[in-house]
C-alpha cells in the first residue's frame, strides 16, 4: 500500500519544494517508482524510510555560471521533496534505488508473507 | 495493509489544497516541454533545458536562422503492470524559440547531464558590441 503525502513544513519551517513527478506500479512481489529529478545527483539525494514514511529529497544547488547571468527562466529552483506513506507489506530492508538521466527508479520489496501463495487443492 | 479509513479520503482533500500552490517538476503552466532558461555572458549565451529520462539519441538541435529547435521523443518506459499513479509524460515533442542574438552557427556545444541538456552558443561577432567613434 503506498499513500501519498507532500507536506511543506519542515521543522515548523515553511518551504517551497518541486514536487517530483511520479509513476508508480504493482507487481506481485514488489511497488515500482519512478520519480523525475532532473540534475539530481547521487550525493544529492536522500531517500529515508522512518516508521511508515518514506521521504525522497534531492538538493539543488542553484545553477550560477561564472560571469553569466540568468535572463530566462521557466523553472524554479527548489529543493526536490516528496514524502509517500507505506504499508506494512513492505520489507524496510529491502528497498533499492537508482538514478539514470534524472529519474530515480526506487523498488520496494513486498514481505515474503504477503506474497500470494498457491495453495494446493486436494482431491479425495 | 489498511484498512478504509474516512479520514484517508478527508486528508486526500487536505493535501490537494495544500499542494495547490506546490511546483510539480515539469508541470509548469503554460510552458512548452522541455522547461528551459538561458544565460548570458559577455560573449556567449547558455541554455539549460529539463528533460529526465531522454536519451541523447532521441534529442536533436537545430539552428535556423536565429531560432534554435529542440526536439525529440520521450520514450515511454510504462511496465505491463497495473499503475496506482501515473503522472509523467512521454511523446514527441519540438520547442522553437527565437535567440535575443545572432549566434556562430559553427560554435555550438550540447551536453546531456543527469536529465539537463546544456546548450553552449557563442554570440556572433557582428552581434558583440562595438564602440562608435566620434569625429
Amino acid at each position: 500500500m503506498l499513500k501519498e503525502m507532500v507536506k511543506k513544513e519542515n521543522n515548523s519551517r515553511e518551504e517551497r519544494v518541486l514536487v517530483p513527478l511520479t509513476d508508480i506500479y504493482e507487481t506481485t512481489d514488489q511497488y515500482t517508482l519512478k520519480l523525475e529529478m532532473p540534475g539530481i545527483t547521487k550525493d544529492k539525494l536522500e531517500i529515508t524510510m522512518e516508521n511508515d514514511e518514506l521521504e525522497i529529497r534531492g538538493t539543488v544547488d542553484p545553477y550560477k555560471p561564472e560571469s553569466k547571468e540568468l535572463k530566462y527562466s521557466e523553472f524554479s529552483q527548489y529543493d526536490y521533496f516528496r514524502r509517500f506513506t507505506v504499508g506494512n507489506d513492505i520489507d524496510r530492508d529491502k528497498i533499492s534505488a537508482t538514478l539514470e538521466d534524472g529519474v530515480l527508479t526506487l523498488v520496494l520489496q513486498k514481505h515474503e508473507s504477503v506474497k500470494p501463495r498457491k495453495i494446493s487443492i486436494n482431491v479425495h | 495493509m489498511y484498512t478504509y479509513d474516512i479520514f484517508d479520503d478527508i486528508f486526500n482533500l487536505r493535501d490537494t489544497v495544500n499542494n495547490f500552490f506546490n511546483d510539480y517538476t515539469g508541470r509548469w503552466r503554460g510552458r512548452e516541454f522541455p522547461n528551459m532558461e538561458i544565460y548570458e555572458g559577455k560573449d556567449d549565451l547558455e541554455i539549460r533545458a529539463l528533460v529526465p529520462g531522454i536519451k541523447a539519441a532521441d534529442l536533436n538541435i537545430h539552428l535556423v536562422d536565429n531560432n534554435l529547435i529542440i526536439e525529440g521523443e520521450k520514450k515511454n518506459d510504462y511496465a505491463d503492470n497495473p499503475y496506482i499513479r501515473r503522472e509523467r509524460q512521454f511523446g514527441s515533442f519540438k520547442k522553437s524559440f527565437t535567440l535575443p542574438y545572432k549566434v556562430n552557427a559553427d560554435a555550438i556545444s550540447a551536453d546531456l547531464i543527469n536529465g539537463i541538456l546544456h546548450i553552449r552558443l557563442q554570440k556572433s561577432e557582428d552581434a558583440k558590441p562595438k564602440k562608435i567613434e566620434i569625429k
